[in-house]
């Protein structure tokens, strides 16, 4: 039962997680690496708030919003500038920096040790110590971070992006400002990880810079790609299957020493197959198919594959 | 003085590890597009491809290395021809090929643990190739100059290739203009075979490299591969020239920075350069406005 | 229509995720025993401890180390008819060297009612106590030697000394034996335990009047030092004191002599592998160790069991750690202290002097271990003891 409830808490942060990378990637047609660190930002921020301010909960909370979103401002602007592939490459080095100013502002931060001893929240002097309450507390924000997202995507705003995945010259000639919208979204996303992060510096009560390496934001970018692109729906299942799949594939009959490596490699397969029978995901419809990177190369090849 | 000359010599060794690496990506991407990030995946293999010929076949060196960049280039061939063109054909966008390709170097680096485990195969049979030169008074091995050897050849024969032979005017024509030279009866798929196997032998040199220096071992190919990739996109796409001057910089500055910068700073500072270069230049030192 | 065929696919496979992690079983081993299914460590046939070791990533070398240490103190402690008459088994989970994915881990552990978990790496300790506090879950540390550790948790113990007592003990060594080695430069992994190594030996060597050229970094893993060790023998150190371990030690050490490297190297026991012990390069090297003398007939246990007498402290300091684990428990039962993770604490604090593959092993109050350091240099492919504290 514990077991279910921690991987309950874990999925509610993951599914945060995806969400705010969904309406970059999915909806905006942005592809970043540097999820993980806006994470880290939140985290480190709502962490240090409680440690060092001994601010409560929610002020925390709302006050490593307000930093991650300033930060991912910060980091929209010269990136936004670029396209593509670019701001992959763009978004690592991203993420490389603010992983290293984890490391290294010693005195902020607490270097490679990290914060320790982060208070689970308390609420008029109630503390939610117990798995269980966090768990209330975790999917209670949860719902409003769906809530809010949903909500933004089904008005002009939301439009707004997806035309910018469409064709951003479009929206430009209809006088709107693709690149202010882009930075807007880009905040947006920031804020709703750091949501994400200061739930997770509670329930785990250690961060340090090893949980925000380009590892996680690579492995939450997997989370959205397997459940599909721009579905609340893909991000929610994709988050719970590729949080589960390591449990699950502990059940597999092979000698320990074997056993965690091909793990990663059965873990390697089952993308590859994905990207291979269904690259939109389990539950994208043709999303996917719409971002076009390059897209002249893309027909000829194809065009060559029908023929074969 | 000295630690300059010293410093400058290492950081031409490093720097014809990521000419390599980003030449080969160049070559690759400038022509397919595709985000080829299992170019790392490659780079491990081709260490330990080396590694069984040597020590398990008993093979003489240089047999094993041209052997090596054989099976290395048709090991990218194999890539492209079976994972990325299956992904192609399925509708994948350039974002699933990437993820593909993610997932690949997944399989490759996770796979050698599970055969060869995680500590580093060295090498036995080739002590002599670790005996240290000098190069008035700084310090290089063996193996070290060899690369740099093989490396400028291997630069060499690639520039020739790309710039005076007709296969490479075809995969430049190709790069520039896909659908046109469709048209006039170039096989994109027979372009896109060369053009990974030129770049999965460039990126074995470094690899073998690798291996000999400090022991055939998986996972260290990601970091250099982003770094060259950087070095690409600083140099322009499709411009191998651009490529060339930004791997030399990486190289130079990794190793000459060091008198200023703590180490732990070096590779943000350069991302950070990156960043700036982008804003200022987003085509790149070389690259053409599309 | 194929749509819905995936979809519901999907949704069977998830249900099928459900199911499997709801009936939770668990890949645990008795030593060479296989398929046990003591799931739960207090109302099982067996009893159940758990280890959160890397098995895979950077850190997976040391994690084979860790898993041949406890494997052959499990096979010895069930040979002899288990604990408490029942078979002690292990539950490994793969932290990956990473404090999220460890506490994810022991979350796993505490789910299955484990009182006792193996654990390594100072930040990965770090994260998972809290955790381990509130479950009341033991926690022994044999491989991380940051001195954060100190008096962390009540629930913590160290079989290995804190790297500062070992670096006190070898600026000591230096200062007292070798006064005309003046200055030091320091090359020093970038994680807590290498800033350890040199914030401490920092303070230490100019508290005994020496002096810091300088110091440079590198990341775990990395495999070309020859930056930062040219500019170090430009400064012409008496001392190189290198602050690696593992694989990255070995490197550095190989690379220095490479460049021509003729300062004194000294390390701390993080030295003491078998790839720099039997390397040409490794000759010479000063270093501290924890005295480690097993008893030959462990060792030819070892040997009969791995095929080799290249044998790490580490093996060693994961084999007394579940002996601690096995003799604390008994203590515990005996003594009707309980048989949960408090309990074993309590049992360890109460005991506090063990048995250990290798003398005496004492615990301070504040989860440190006490044992005798030795400075050893490196001859004809050994490490031959030349003082003892």
């Amino acid at each position: 039962m514990e077991l279910l409830i921690g991987f309950a808490i874990l999925a509610c942060i993951y599914i945060i997680l995806a969400s705010s990378l969904n309406i970059l990637i999915g909806y905006t047609g942005i592809f970043s690496m540097a999820q993980a660190a806006v994470f880290g930002v939140g985290a480190y921020a709502a962490a240090l708030l409680e440690t060092k301010l001994t601010w409560g909960f929610i002020p925390s909370l709302i006050g490593a919003i307000v930093i991650a979103g300033v930060i991912s401002a910060i980091m929209a602007f010269p990136s936004l500038g670029v396209s593509g592939d670019y701001f992959i490459v763009a978004s690592f080095g991203l993420q490389m920096l603010i992983h290293t100013l984890f490391m290294n502002l010693d005195g902020l931060t607490n270097g490679p040790a990290g914060v320790q001893r982060i208070p689970r929240p308390e609420f008029f002097g109630y503390q939610l110590n117990s798995d269980i309450e966090y768990l209330i507390l975790t999917i209670l924000l949860t719902a409003i971070v769906l809530w809010f997202l949903v909500g933004i995507s089904k008005t002009g705003f939301g439009r707004v992006l997806r035309a910018i995945k469409e064709d951003e010259t479009v929206v430009q000639s209809l006088g709107k400002s693709a690149k202010r919208s882009k930075i807007t979204v880009t905040v947006l996303s920031g804020c709703v990880a750091a949501v994400a992060g200061s739930i997770y510096a509670n329930y785990v009560t250690y961060i340090s810079p090893a949980s925000f390496t380009i590892h996680e934001s690579i492995f939450i970018a997997q989370l959205i790609i397997l459940g599909g692109l721009g579905s609340w729906r893909g991000a929610t299942i994709g988050t719970i299957i590729l949080l589960g799949l390591p449990e699950v594939l502990k059940f597999l009959p092979i000698s320990e020493t074997y056993a965690a490596p091909l793990r990663q490699v059965f873990f390697g397969l089952l993308i590859i197959g994905f990207m291979i029978l269904r690259p939109q995901g389990i539950f994208g419809t043709n999303m996917a198919k719409k971002i076009k990177i390059k897209d002249s190369n893309i027909t000829a090849e194809l065009g060559e594959g029908e023929k074969a | 003085m000295e630690i300059l000359w010293q410093l400058f010599i290492q950081g031409v060794v490093l720097s014809m590890v990521y000419l390599l690496i980003a030449s080969g990506f160049s070559v690759i991407y400038g022509t397919t597009g595709h985000f080829h990030i299992s170019h790392a995946g490659v780079f491990t293999l081709a260490g330990y491809v080396l590694y069984l010929l040597m020590e398990s076949m008993g093979l003489p060196i240089w047999i094993s290395l041209i052997l090596a960049i054989v099976i290395s280039a048709i090991l990218g061939a194999l890539i492209y021809l079976t994972l990325y063109r299956a992904v192609l054909s399925r509708n994948g966008t350039h974002l699933v090929l990437f993820i593909a390709s993610l997932g690949l170097l997944t399989v490759i680096d996770n796979g050698i643990v599970a055969i060869f485990s995680p500590d580093p195969q060295t090498f036995t049979t080739s002590v002599e190739f670790n005996k240290v030169l000098m190069i008035l008074g700084a310090p290089v091995t063996v193996i070290q100059l060899g690369m740099i050897i093989i490396g400028i050849v291997a630069l060499l024969l690639l520039y020739v290739f790309m710039n005076r032979t007709k296969a490479g005017r075809m995969i430049k024509a190709a790069s520039v203009n896909p659908d046109l030279s469709q048209i006039v009866g170039i096989s994109l798929k027979k372009i896109h075979v060369i053009c990974y196997a030129i770049g999965s032998a460039l990126v074995a040199i470094p690899g073998f490299y690798f291996a000999l220096d400090t022991g055939a071992n998986s996972g260290k190919g990601v970091e250099l591969v982003i770094l060259a990739v950087m070095a690409v996109i600083m140099g322009g796409i499709r411009s191998l020239v651009g490529a060339w001057i930004a791997s030399l910089f990486i190289g130079m500055f990794y190793n000459m920075s060091i008198l200023w910068i703590p180490p732990h700073w070096q590779t943000s500072i350069i991302f950070f350069l990156f960043l700036i270069m982008i804003m200022v230049r987003p085509t790149g030192l070389f690259g053409q406005r599309a | 229509m194929k749509f819905n065929k995936v979809r519901l696919l999907m949704f069977s496979f998830i249900l099928f995720l459900g199911i499997l992690s709801g009936c939770s079983s668990s890949s645990s081993s008795t030593g060479d025993n296989e398929g046990s299914d003591g799931s739960n460590s207090t109302n099982g046939d067996t009893i159940a401890i758990g280890a959160i070791f890397p098995l895979t990533g950077a850190g997976a070398t040391y994690g084979e180390m860790y898993k041949q240490g406890v494997d052959l103190a499990i096979e010895e402690i069930n040979a002899a008819g288990g604990v408490n008459g029942k078979p002690l088994s292990v539950i490994y989970e793969d932290g990956r060297a990473e404090p999220k994915t460890s506490v994810q881990a022991i979350q796993t552990l505490a789910a299955k009612d484990i009182p006792f978990v193996l654990s390594a790496y100072t930040g990965v300790t770090l994260g998972i106590l809290p955790t381990a506090e509130r479950n009341k879950i033991t926690v022994i540390n044999g491989g991380g030697q940051g001195d954060e550790l100190a008096g962390a948790s009540p629930f913590l113990f160290n079989t290995i000394p804190l790297l500062g007592l070992e670096v006190e003990v070898l600026v000591k060594y230096l200062t007292e034996e070798k006064p005309e080695l003046k200055n030091a430069y320091v090359i020093h992994v970038d994680d807590d335990s290498g800033r350890s190594g040199l914030n401490k030996f920092t303070e230490e060597f100019a508290k005994n009047g020496g002096e810091i050229l300088g110091s440079g970094s590198h990341k775990f893993g990395e495999t070309n030092f020859r930056a930062i060790l040219t500019k170090a023998k430009a400064s012409n150190p008496d001392l190189l004191y290198i602050a690696s371990h593992g694989q990255d030690a070995k490197l550095v050490i190989d690379q220095a002599k490479e460049l021509g490297i003729q300062s004194q190297i000294v390390n701390t026991s993080w030295t003491v592998i078998p790839e720099i012990v039997t390397n040409p390069n490794g000759q010479g090297i000063i270093h501290t160790s924890i005295a480690f003398n097993p008893a030959e007939e462990w060792l030819a246990k070892y040997k009969e069991k791995y095929g080799t007498d290249q044998v790490s402290s580490y093996v060693s300091n994961y084999y007394d750690a579940v002996k601690i684990f096995a003799q604390a428990y008994e203590y515990a039962i005996e003594n009707g202290l309980g048989e949960d993770g408090e309990a074993i604490a309590n049992a360890i604090k109460e005991i506090k002097e063990f048995e250990s593959a290798n003398g005496i092993i004492t615990f301070n109050d504040d989860g440190t271990s006490i044992r005798q350091i030795d400075v050893s240099e490196i001859v004809d492919n050994q490490s031959n003891l030349i003082k003892s504290y």
